[in-house]
């Protein structure tokens, strides 16, 4: 009995466990696979978020351009719909995000807003059979602006926007302004420059169709000179 | 070597060793790789900003004032510097081949012309457009 008491609490050679440096060099591998690991998913995830954000980036800017190549001028004119301002560009376009360039005309509004540090996108359906005698205070701009129903796309396309400023060319001075009390204008050249929290700033230049990129000014040829 | 018994379990220096170096040359391998993603995630930025940039000097081209602008002639291709410098796009403008027939723009401009745009990171767009130089003569 004793003998086997003994037996069990004394280790025997086949029974030899962990010495502390098998176990410190054990943790030492398993902390470096552990990080290693860690790095790579870290930096994997980044670099994958990183693209996204740029393509998306890139896409929605591609939408913007042909958003106000797409202007509809005469609609503008016609329902007084347009708003130049220096943090609000609202204007009517035949490119829509909900149907493309193939659906109705509408309402598109361009607003920055300071407190979510966003460009946020509007978007109000002027729809097509609209009666020639309907009152324009039907078409009312600020209505539209903060109609939820129906077929009504709001929603955030820049974040982390710390200022943004629109601007508008003026033909006449050339020269840019921020806003224009002309609710039926429409500007040939917009531009938007944005400073984003990270201190890099972008300018974007967009060119309705109004812009007549390649005609130049009567009597200014400047091959003949 | 000395050749381990059969009642000696664990592991010799040299398998730690090897397992080491292996997570090690593994470590080496991947982590700069994993590194080259996010370059090229930047890179990737950089070349839409830059196209954008391209764009946004077409938008510009309507701003364009001939009359102020400055035109080198190099042979038969003219360089458009607007004075202005809110359109700061040197425009280089050359006819329009048509049917392998290549006439000098200097002999006669061509209804429709190239006109190139240099970008900041050596993108070029080129668009056809109505003639902006006339002939010289």
């Amino acid at each position: 009995m004793r003998t086997t008491r003994a037996a069990t609490h004394r280790r025997s050679k086949s029974e030899a466990g962990f010495t502390l440096i098998e176990v410190v060099v054990a943790f030492a591998i398993a902390a470096g696979t552990i990080v290693l690991g860690v790095s790579l998913y870290r930096i994997v995830g980044v670099a994958t978020q990183s693209g996204r954000t740029a393509e998306r980036d890139w896409v929605t800017e591609q939408f913007l351009r042909g958003q106000v190549e797409a202007a509809d001028a005469n609609s503008m004119i016609r329902f007084a719909l347009g708003r130049e301002r220096a943090r609000e560009f609202g204007f009517v376009t035949r490119r829509s995000a909900q149907w493309g360039a193939s659906g109705p005309p509408v309402l598109a509004i361009w607003r920055y807003d300071s407190d979510d540090a966003s460009l946020r996108y509007h978007e109000a359906q002027i729809a097509p059979w609209w009666p020639e005698d309907r009152p324009p205070a039907d078409l009312d701009y600020e209505e539209m602006a903060v109609r939820t129903h129906p077929n009504v796309w709001d929603g955030r396309i820049f974040s982390d926007i710390d200022s943004l400023q629109f601007g508008y060319w003026d033909e006449r001075t050339r020269n840019w302004t921020q806003e224009s009390p002309d609710p039926s204008h429409l500007a040939a050249i917009v531009r938007m420059s944005v400073r984003h929290v990270d201190g890099s700033e972008r300018t974007f230049v967009f060119a309705t169709n109004e812009a007549s990129s390649f005609s130049s000014r009567s009597g200014s040829s400047p091959g003949a000179r | 070597m000395t050749r381990r018994a059969p009642h000696q379990s664990g592991f010799t220096l040299a398998e730690v060793m090897i397992a080491i170096v292996v997570l090690a040359a593994a470590a080496a391998v991947l982590l700069p790789r994993a590194r080259g993603l996010l370059d090229y995630a930047e890179r990737a930025r950089r070349h839409y900003a830059a196209a954008g940039h391209v764009l946004d000097r077409v938008a510009l081209l309507s701003t364009l004032d001939l009359r102020t602008a400055e035109v080198k002639r190099d042979h038969d291709v003219f360089t458009v510097t607007p004075k202005d410098s809110n359109t700061a796009l040197p425009l280089q403008v050359s006819n329009m081949a048509v049917n392998g027939s290549d006439v000098p723009i200097s002999e006669a401009p061509s209804p429709f012309q190239y006109i190139a745009i240099q970008g900041d990171l050596g993108h070029r767009l080129t668009l056809v457009g109505p003639s902006l130089i006339g002939g010289s003569r």
